[in-house]
C-alpha cells in the first residue's frame, strides 16, 4: 500500500517535532526548580517519537494500515476510512483508501488532540495564502 | 505505563514511611507491647534508604540521548550541544538533589525518632509495658 503524506498538515509538522526534540528536552531545564521533571517528560516525548517513528516505518513496510486503529468522534462513532497510529502524546491521522490501494496521511498532532480544531487551523492558514499579494511582482 | 517523575515517587516514600512509623505504634498501642512501637520507625528508614538507590537517571539519559533528526546519532557532533547537555545534565542533578534532600531528610529523620523514641509514644498512649 502506498503511503502519501500530506506536507501541510502531516510532514511538515512531524519534521518540525523531530527538530525540535532535543531542543526541547534543553528547553525544559531551565530554570532549575522542576528541572528533573519537566526534563524527565521532554525525553519521554522524544522517546515516544521515535517510537512513532519507527511504528510508521514498519507499517509502511508492511501496508497495514487498515490494521491501525479506527478514528473516532467525540461520540465514540468511527470515521469511515479513517485510521490513527498513536504513540504517547504524538498521534498520525491516515485515510485509508482500500480500493485505490493507497494511505494518506492527512494530519500529526500532539496532545491534546482536536481535530476539528486543526482542521479550522489548516483552512484558515490556506485562505490566507490564497489572499497574499504576490511577492514575484517586478518592481516598478 | 511510564514510571512517575522523581519527586511523586519521593512523596509516596514519605507517605508510606509515615504509614509505618503510625502503623508500628497502633500496633504495640492495641496488639502488642510498648517496645514494639519503634519497629514502624526501622521501616520508615529502610524505605528511606532504598529510596536514595532507586532515583531516576534523567541526567544520564540526558547525555547519552539520541537525537532523531541526526538518525539516532548519539554523541553530540558540536561542543555547543556538549555544553547544552552538561547543562540540562546537571540542572536535572541539581534538582533532584533539592527533592531528595527535603523528602528524605523528613523520612529517614522522622523515622529514625520513632525507631528510639516509638516505644514510649506507645507506652504513653496506653501501651503494655
Amino acid at each position: 500500500m502506498q503511503l502519501v503524506r500530506d506536507a501541510e498538515s502531516f510532514q511538515r509538522p512531524l519534521e518540525a517535532a523531530i527538530a525540535a526534540a532535543v531542543a526541547e528536552v534543553h528547553k525544559a531545564a531551565d530554570p532549575v526548580a522542576g528541572a528533573e521533571a519537566r526534563v524527565r517528560k521532554a525525553l519521554d516525548e522524544k522517546a515516544d517519537l521515535e517510537a512513532f517513528c519507527a511504528r510508521l516505518t514498519q507499517t509502511m513496510r508492511s501496508g497495514a494500515f487498515v490494521d491501525l486503529p479506527r478514528l473516532r468522534d467525540r461520540r465514540w462513532r468511527p470515521l469511515p476510512n479513517c485510521h490513527h497510529l498513536t504513540v504517547g502524546p504524538w498521534r498520525g491521522v491516515f485515510l485509508v483508501k482500500r480500493d485505490e490501494n493507497v494511505a494518506i496521511a492527512i494530519l500529526f498532532s500532539k496532545a491534546p488532540h482536536d481535530l476539528s480544531r486543526r482542521v479550522g487551523e489548516l483552512a484558515h492558514s490556506r485562505d490566507s495564502e490564497a489572499e497574499a499579494p504576490c511577492d514575484s511582482e517586478p518592481a516598478p | 505505563m511510564r514510571r512517575p517523575s522523581q519527586k511523586t515517587l519521593l512523596r509516596v516514600v514519605l507517605g508510606v514511611s509515615v504509614v509505618a512509623c503510625t502503623a508500628g505504634i497502633v500496633y504495640a498501642v492495641w496488639y502488642g507491647r510498648a517496645a514494639d512501637g519503634g519497629r514502624g520507625g526501622a521501616v520508615a528508614v529502610a524505605i528511606s534508604f532504598a529510596a536514595l538507590f532507586a532515583s531516576r537517571n534523567t541526567p544520564r539519559d540526558v547525555l547519552e540521548m539520541t537525537d532523531p533528526a541526526k538518525h539516532g546519532s548519539a554523541a553530540p557532533a558540536e561542543l555547543a550541544e556538549g555544553m547544552r547537555r552538561l547543562r540540562t545534565a546537571m540542572a536535572t542533578l541539581i534538582d533532584s538533589q533539592a527533592t531528595e534532600k527535603v523528602y528524605l531528610t523528613a523520612s529517614s529523620v522522622g523515622g529514625t525518632l520513632v525507631w528510639g523514641f516509638g516505644d514510649l509514644i506507645a507506652a504513653a498512649l496506653g501501651a503494655a509495658p
